[in-house]
């Protein structure tokens, strides 16, 4: 006898359905698996015989053939013991009470018959949605995240048994979805606050428009000036989060294993901060069939990059294109996987090898050695940066006698005030920040009064700037003026756009 | 074969011999006066006249001139002239000092001195200098430059290239002295400097092509940046530095030298301070050499050419006011305000907000148009400094 059973897997962010279909016929005892199936899913036949056993149902000693389709789909993972298992009980004859046809099967087993939970849930139940699935069987705990799709009965299982049960009609269990409170997401307490840090009001300057537009920021200064502190407090002012973008968010956490079940939506901004032996793999994401990467972890949020130039060269490159696209695109031989990683560069460095320069009483640096280890981060990266800034280390003065800083919450005001302006522009476009703006939309939304372009003109040619660092310049001065509230951009909101950027002004040695 | 350049090839082939250094040369130069005599001496007459066995066996070893034509012709190429003592390009200054360099190679553009007002300074400093040297160092050349003095330096690292760069900027004409090879660009980063001095200006070194830079080369190039001088400038020395061997062999040949003064305990500026404690005449203002030098000059020539002195060193009260100073006058509250904070000591742009007291914005669209009309400039990012 024959029997299908609906299910799901991952590639890349989305997911793919797969139909699970067992054939119980006469012929040698047998358990066949097919389908272009990885060892883990091959594996799959032995779990599904001895949890089958311990839940007390006995295998008939016939031959039992699994296919998985579609056949020239690689499949990874563990999800597929469950709707294997089911599918050779129906095709057994075991009854069936609900509509088969319309209910996704998902999760792994364990040999005493318990059902665990799987990676990238999310995705696959947000595919199923929109393939017209209605109902779906998952794993008691990946059951929080498959709960925020709108509009999918979600039935949570924790025994082949319970799954057995639910599919004979003698019990269900749909589960109801956890309320996320608004005000759970205020009471989000940060740890680190901007009132924490003193002085640096450039510094603090800096990041907010940064955490306005979502434009990328370097950070050059002695050791123990504060950068990383700074970063640290970045998420405390960056606007909140639109429920899809909690939702891609919390796909990619999903696939990559990193959800807990209290945690079943990620409704803070990421903060990433990979240590610099991190290889370009685990950055950009991969191996044989591609899981995400740092950037796409820091997707909606904040890679953080201490000591920039400590990282490999080729780690630092494989970052360009991620910058520009938004999104990353890894090829294997079996499928092209694209992961999103529309992240905020936050990136921290020291001047000179010992750290001090530019005070020359204390740097004990060669120019060669400064202009060498400044060159470590090249041309092309340098340009995608919008916010270069210069740390000076404190002094006592500030320190221990300065005034208590702005707090993050009227900072972060201040930054949603400008998300909102932004919001409105950019009503019906794919994008949300000013930084992400393309060449198109930077002319339909960016124009400059005729002081203003007199500006850009002299600052292009002094500065020998690139096409793409003036169209930089143009979108933070947008920024900026979002900030300020202001409709048009002025004159002061290039200048002080001028200045982040200029990037032009280090090479002083020699 | 011209005179000329029969005289260049000898004396390409007297100064290249392998193993004959300066001593010896002049030993040889005494004993036969032109170095025509030298190249036709027999081995008997070089045995007889000469006392030194090695030197004979260096020189029979020798004899071929069409080497030398080779070198030369290459050097040619490389639009690379000699001078030697009896040339008429070979600086006069030079010809008064003692150890003089039997020849120099020349790149670029070769000036006879016809003027005794055409006053050479030569200006050294630390290779590892702060904001301050750099900008006192370029205002200098500049200035200098400007009214027309031949300024002279190493080519180095720190001061010595600001000060080219400086004298270049006013369309002066300027000296590198290399402790390298002629052609040999170091260090490697001033390789654009290099050609610019070449244009506007001499490249000049001792040693012929290919020379390495080693470290015994450059305190001996000092005496040449000094002999070429009229007085020499430390701009900014700690307290061993290479710089002060120059002071020295100006002292030596009877050069000025001049200091401009650091704070105390600057370790910066440890050298120059002490050189002032000793003696060298403390300058702030390129005026001041000008005057030194042409002070006890004036009484030999000028009245007999009927100039007033002043007209000469060029003190005049234009001068006095220059165009940072009609800017200075007409600046906006806010910037004159931002200006104020501001001095040769690089100020960070936090304290430069905290100080103005006009916000964030505010200071920095302030500092965008004081940087743009040239009072003040940001030697290193979010820094900023007064020009002089």
């Amino acid at each position: 006898m024959f029997s299908k059973v609906i299910s799901c897997a991952v590639l890349g962010v989305n997911g793919v359905m797969i139909g699970v279909e067992a054939d119980v016929s006469a012929g040698l005892p047998m358990f066949t698996m097919v389908g272009y199936l990885s060892s883990s899913v091959k594996e799959a036949g032995e779990r599904v015989r001895t949890a089958l056993r311990n839940s007390g149902y006995q295998l008939p000693p016939r031959h039992i053939t699994i296919n998985l389709s579609p056949a020239n789909l690689r499949k990874d993972g563990s999800g597929f013991d469950l709707p294997v298992a089911v599918s050779v009980l129906l095709a057994e004859g075991s009854p069936v009470a609900v509509d088969m046809e319309h209910i996704a099967v998902i999760g792994e087993l364990s040999l005493d018959g318990s059902v665990k939970p799987v990676r990238g849930v999310l995705s696959m139940v947000c595919h199923c949605h929109e393939s017209g699935i209605t109902g779906c069987i998952v794993p008691r705990e990946n059951a929080g995240e498959a709960a925020l799709v709108e509009g999918m009965k979600v039935y949570a299982v924790s025994s082949l048994q319970e799954t057995i049960d639910f599919i004979q009609g003698r019990y269900v269990s749909e589960y109801v979805k956890p309320a996320v409170s608004s005000e759970a997401i205020l009471t989000d307490q940060e740890e680190h606050d901007f009132a924490d840090i003193r002085g640096q009001e450039m510094l603090k300057r800096g990041m907010e428009i940064a955490a306005a537009g979502f434009h990328n920021v370097l950070m050059t200064g002695a050791a123990g000036a504060g950068k990383s502190m700074l970063a640290r407090c970045l998420p405390s002012i960056m606007p909140e989060l639109s429920f899809e973008e909690r939702l891609e968010i919390t796909k990619i956490y999903s696939i990559s294993g990193l959800l807990t079940e209290r945690d079943t939506l990620i409704t803070k901004r990421p903060f990433r901060a990979p240590h610099h032996t991190v290889s370009d793999h685990a950055l950009t994401g991969g191996g044989m069939i591609p899981r995400p990467g740092e950037v796409s972890l820091a997707h909606h949020g904040v890679l953080f990059l201490d000591e920039l130039p400590e990282f490999g060269k080729n780690v630092l490159e494989v970052l360009r294109q991620p910058l520009e696209d938004r999104k990353i695109t890894i090829s294997r031989v079996n499928a092209t996987y694209v992961f999103p990683a529309d992240f905020m560069l936050v990136a921290a460095m020291n001047p000179c090898p010992c750290g001090h320069y530019p005070d020359m009483k204390k740097c004990t640096c060669t120019p060669v050695q400064i202009m060498r280890y400044q060159n470590r981060i090249s041309g092309p990266l340098l340009d995608r940066i919008d916010i270069n800034m210069d740390v000076k280390p404190i002094q006592y003065e500030e320190l221990f006698m300065g005034r208590q800083g702005e707090k993050s919450s009227s900072i972060r005001e201040r930054v949603e005030r400008a998300r909102q302006i932004q919001a409105k522009r950019f009503d019906g476009e794919t994008i949300n920040f000013n930084a992400q703006m393309d060449g198109k939309m930077l002319q339909k939304y960016v124009s400059l009064p005729q002081e203003g372009q007199e500006l850009m003109e002299h600052a292009f040619r002094n500065m020998s700037l690139s096409a793409r660092g003036t169209h930089r310049i143009l979108k933070l001065a947008r920024t900026i003026a979002d900030l300020d509230g202001s409709d048009s951009i002025k004159v002061i909101h290039l200048r002080e756009a001028i200045f982040y950027r200029n990037s032009g002004v280090n090479q002083y040695v020699s | 074969m011209c005179p000329d350049r029969e005289k260049d090839v000898l004396n390409l082939w007297f100064n290249n011999i392998e193993g004959l250094g300066a001593a010896r040369r002049r030993y040889l130069r005494e004993i036969f006066g032109d170095i025509r005599n030298i190249y036709d001496a027999t081995e008997t007459q070089l045995r007889q006249l000469v006392q030194d066995d090695k030197t004979v066996q260096m020189l029979l070893k020798s004899q071929d001139l069409s080497v030398s034509e080779k070198y030369l012709e290459e050097l040619t190429k490389r639009e690379i002239k000699i001078v030697y003592p009896g040339h008429p390009y070979y600086p006069d200054r030079l010809m008064h000092i003692y150890d003089a360099p039997d020849i120099l190679y020349v790149k670029g553009i070769l000036r006879r001195e016809e003027h005794i007002y055409n006053r050479s300074i030569g200006i050294v400093g630390s290779r590892n200098p702060d904001v301050y040297g750099r900008e006192m160092a370029s205002m200098f050349a500049r200035k200098l430059a400007e009214k027309g003095c031949i300024v002279v330096s190493g080519m180095a690292r720190g001061i010595d290239s600001a000060v080219h760069r400086g004298a270049l900027e006013a369309g002066g004409y300027t000296v590198a002295v290399l402790g390298c090879g002629i052609n040999v660009t170091y260090p490697p980063e001033n390789a654009e400097l290099y050609h610019e001095i070449c244009h506007h200006g001499a490249v000049i070194s001792e040693h012929g092509l290919n020379v390495r830079p080693a470290p015994g080369l450059f305190p001996i190039r000092n005496r040449i940046i000094s002999g070429l001088s009229d007085g020499i400038l430390v701009v900014e020395a700690r307290k061993k530095s290479g710089s002060l061997i120059t002071a020295d062999c100006a002292l030596e040949q009877g050069r000025q030298v001049y200091a401009v003064p650091g704070r105390a305990y600057d370790l910066n500026s440890e050298g120059t301070n002490n050189l002032i404690k000793q003696g060298a005449l403390c300058v702030t203002d390129p005026e001041e050499i000008l005057q030194d030098l042409n002070g006890d000059m004036r009484s030999d020539s000028d009245e007999e050419a009927g100039r007033k002195p002043e007209e000469i060193i060029g003190i005049s009260d234009e001068y006095r006011e220059n165009d940072n100073d009609v800017i200075k006058n007409s600046l906006a509250p806010a910037e004159k305000m931002v200006y104020s904070c501001l001095s040769l000591e690089p100020m960070y742009i936090d304290d430069i907000i905290g100080a103005s007291g006009i916000g964030i914005t505010g200071a920095i669209s302030t500092l965008y148009s004081l940087e743009e009309k040239g009072i003040i400039k940001q030697p290193i990012r979010g820094y900023y400094i007064i020009t002089v």
